[in-house]
């Protein structure tokens, strides 16, 4: 009887709990990643045919991991806070394709002695289109969601090159055209999503004939170094609002060339766990709260900052 | 209760049935298809049964085994219920493996995109809606229902 019944209750708000399941959580607590590269933050559904989203996060930097894992704590005083907003939309060009696209607003505010300094402008933005392989069906039970992305960055924030600001704190970008593409694959076994992620980002190399808004003496070919990332991440659907996801990500920079020899210490690695949660108001409306933190990989971080990360996000989707 | 029992009072109840009906609010959705009236207006049985599911949805896949079974004993003797299926919310390929897999027994019938849009916004899945002779809304459920549940709302 009992049985009956919660079938009956989870039953009635079928629909919705099947746009919430289908959703990618992991795309909201993952809106900004430390520099995780483009992707978008809109991701759409089975069916829903356009998606607009708001994300803001605050990031603030508590020390550094040298290149060998060394760690030094920020003085105290000092601090580094940046706040970013991205807005985001994708659209269904078919029932297999969709794009997305994301703009940043980045908002710097560093503190050094006897100075404070804050900046705001705009990041780099990123195009995404998404192919889907399958869709995750529950009496198929071994056969996940598929889908197939890849984008591109474009460096039209300041970056270290043309910012005139010797603190660098309108430093947004890193100047190069960055293109990536990645995989998504998701399973359902009611109430749980589990879902893996990877990701490869490929760094577009950069003739440098300024720093700093001036010439250098000897301009050089600078390629930045590819980049990993795998996210793995488990929702558990507490009712037909409200879903909680705890994730982990690992983010691998190899080492960066210039003029094709490569520049000592300048690989890092990044890994996090993240915690959120997620409140679908209707088919239409999602929210997310996440919270991202190295620990417990502290000994894992070379060359990053140690930074906790909250970010809030706003979906509106559309069928 | 044997199964013997539950078919019969399944086609008795069905057969009550055939004296009542009601108009119900949620027939304005499927008003506003007039290729959708226009089909079940053209099924030559006194009932219709529509069921609307996706893919998706993992009861809607078990409400199949049980609509299958209301066809066959209802239409036992007599050809009084027809069941139409109305896929929302999902691909091609996603519709069909469900069809393969569950293999109901009566016809599927595909919405246009405004109608399905409309279906999307309504509220749960599995929906099933019991129409009449007139092809008004006597009774529709949101969630999975059994021959019982339809026995019992012709029964009344």
């Amino acid at each position: 009887m009992f049985l009956k019944q919660l079938s009956r209750m989870i039953s009635v708000a079928g629909l919705l709990i099947t746009i919430i399941l289908l959703m990618p959580t992991n795309a909201f607590s993952s809106t900004c990643c430390a520099g995780g590269g483009g992707q978008s933050i809109c991701v759409l559904p089975s069916e829903q045919r356009y998606q607009l989203g708001i994300s803001s996060s605050y990031r603030e930097v508590q020390g550094e991991f040298g290149p060998y894992g060394e760690y030094s704590r920020l003085p105290d005083g000092k601090f580094s806070r940046t706040t970013t907003t991205v807005v985001g939309a994708a659209y269904r060009i078919s029932e297999d394709w969709q794009a997305g696209l994301s703009f940043p607003i980045v908002s710097n505010h560093h503190n050094l002695p006897g100075k404070d300094l804050s900046s705001t402008g705009a990041g780099d933005p990123a195009l995404e289109a998404r192919y889907t392989l399958w869709e995750d069906l529950s009496f198929l039970t071994y056969r996940p969601q598929l889908s197939f992305y890849g984008g591109m960055r474009f460096p039209l924030g300041k970056s270290v090159y043309n910012s005139s600001d010797p603190y660098s704190t309108n430093v947004i970008g890193d100047g190069t055209y960055t293109a990536h593409a990645g995989v998504n694959t998701s399973k359902i076994y009611h109430p749980f999503k589990f879902v893996l992620d990877g990701t490869f980002f490929y760094p577009f190399s950069k003739t440098v004939t300024e720093m700093r808004g001036q010439p250098v003496a000897s301009p050089y070919t600078l390629k930045n170094g590819n980049r990993f990332q795998l996210l793995e991440s488990g929702s558990y659907l507490v009712n037909e609002h409200w879903s909680g996801t705890l994730g982990t990500k690992q983010f691998w920079i190899l080492p960066t060339k210039m003029n094709d020899a490569e520049v000592d210490g300048s690989a890092s690695r990044i890994f996090s766990t993240t915690a959120g949660i997620n409140y679908f108001h209707n088919a239409a409306w999602a929210f997310a709260l996440s919270y991202e933190t190295a620990f417990p990989f502290y000994k894992y971080l070379a060359n990053q900052a140690n930074a906790q990360l909250v970010s809030i996000s706003a979906v509106y989707g559309g069928f | 209760m044997s199964n013997f029992m539950i078919t019969f009072r399944t086609f008795f109840m069905l057969t009550i049935m055939a004296l009542s009906g009601n108009a119900n609010a949620e027939a304005s959705i499927f008003a506003s298809s007039d290729t959708f009236m226009a089909h079940i207006k053209a099924i030559s049985e006194k009932y219709v049964i529509v069921q609307v599911w996706s893919p998706f949805c993992e009861i809607c896949g078990a409400e199949v085994a049980e609509l299958n079974n209301i066809l066959l004993t209802a239409n036992e003797r007599l050809k009084i219920i027809s069941i139409v299926g109305i896929p929302i919310q999902g691909r091609k390929r996603e519709v069909d493996a469900f069809l393969e897999h569950f293999k109901p027994n009566f016809e599927q019938w595909y919405p246009d995109k405004s109608f399905e849009t409309s279906l999307v916004q309504h509220k749960g899945l599995p929906w099933t809606i019991l129409f009449n002779k007139e092809r008004t809304v006597i009774k529709d459920w949101l969630g999975k229902i059994s021959a019982a549940d339809i026995a019992r709302e012709l029964k009344n």
